[in-house]
């Protein structure tokens, strides 16, 4: 979820809270703090690249998908999809 | 609570590992959070308040941040036991088997063969749960790993006391060897791997919080 978030072009925590909270319509409701541990690991593995950025005067590190996280990306949508097919046809 | 003392409390909680950075991420969420909410015409300190709620618990997001940094730290630790390891190969064989002057007994001496056979048993052993940590390691198996590296770095301190007692005795048994400088130096760089790769483990266990 938080790769998908960076889809659209970098962002800053602050925003990727923001953008995982609109798209699930307040589905993940989660303490937001929690969000930056599991960037780090994204950036750990490759997948993320991050830099500091000043902004109206406000320092934010901001988060983009490598090329690496973008292929993880698009395997696990594509991973998950066929899950929720299947588990569709299943409860149907 | 105020964002100052919020973010008071979390660095006392956090390990060395990226603290400073995941302070100030912190604390740039924390005051945009509280700026969005004073635009909205929010009170100042109820912002505040309401920022650091939002953020989570400080054990919570501390204890999350901990396990991150533990996983990581375990990853490197398994890395520096393994390059431990194949250092180990200096001073075992390949260093008096092929640059000391030839020795000189016909039958080597018992002590000696049961020294290098220990410390290559002991050597191979401490390869075995390197491996086992490493795989572990990287499919997220922490206590695992951590049993596995803390095996394999007792048992390379082991290999080297052997490796070093079989290295003592080639030396005195074989006269005009001169290779002491290498053979201790070999073994010095053992031991100072494994004391970091030590040291990487008892740290990965530390950055564990209390659940």
């Amino acid at each position: 979820m938080l790769l998908a978030t960076l889809q659209g072009g970098p962002a800053h925590g602050y925003r990727i809270v923001e953008l995982l909270r609109e798209r699930s319509s307040g589905t993940f409701e989660l303490a937001e703090g929690t969000v930056y541990p599991a960037l780090h690991r994204l950036e750990r593995e490759g997948l993320l690249l991050s830099r500091w950025e000043v902004v109206s005067g406000r320092r934010r590190r901001i988060y983009r998908l490598s090329r690496r996280g973008e292929s993880t990306l698009a395997r696990r949508r594509r991973q998950w999809f066929e899950l929720a097919d299947a588990m569709k046809e299943v409860l149907a | 609570m105020t964002i100052e003392a919020y973010l008071r409390e979390l660095g006392r909680l956090l390990p060395s590992t990226r603290r400073t950075r995941f302070l100030r991420e912190a604390e740039s969420h924390l005051r945009e959070t509280a700026a969005a909410l004073v635009a909205k015409g929010v009170e100042p300190g109820e912002a505040e308040r309401r920022a650091t709620e939002a953020f989570g618990p400080v054990e919570v997001v501390a204890r999350a941040f901990c396990e991150e940094s533990a996983r990581h730290a375990t990853r490197r630790a398994t890395v520096l036991t393994l390059g431990a390891l194949i250092l180990l190969v200096l001073p075992l064989y390949g260093i008096p088997e092929n640059t000391l002057p030839p020795a000189t007994w016909a039958v080597k001496p018992a002590d000696l063969a049961w020294a290098q056979q220990l410390a290559t048993g002991l050597w191979l052993a401490s390869l075995a749960f390197g491996v086992v940590a490493v795989t572990a390691a990287v499919f997220d198996r922490a206590p695992l790993a951590r049993a596995g590296l803390a095996l394999a770095v007792a048992a390379g301190a082991a290999s080297c006391l052997a490796a070093g007692y079989a290295a003592a005795r080639w030396l005195g048994e074989v006269p005009g060897s001169e290779a002491s400088a290498v053979l201790g130096g070999s073994g010095a760089v053992a031991l100072l791997a494994f004391a970091g790769a030590g040291l990487a483990w008892a740290t990965s266990k530390r950055e564990h919080l209390p659940r």
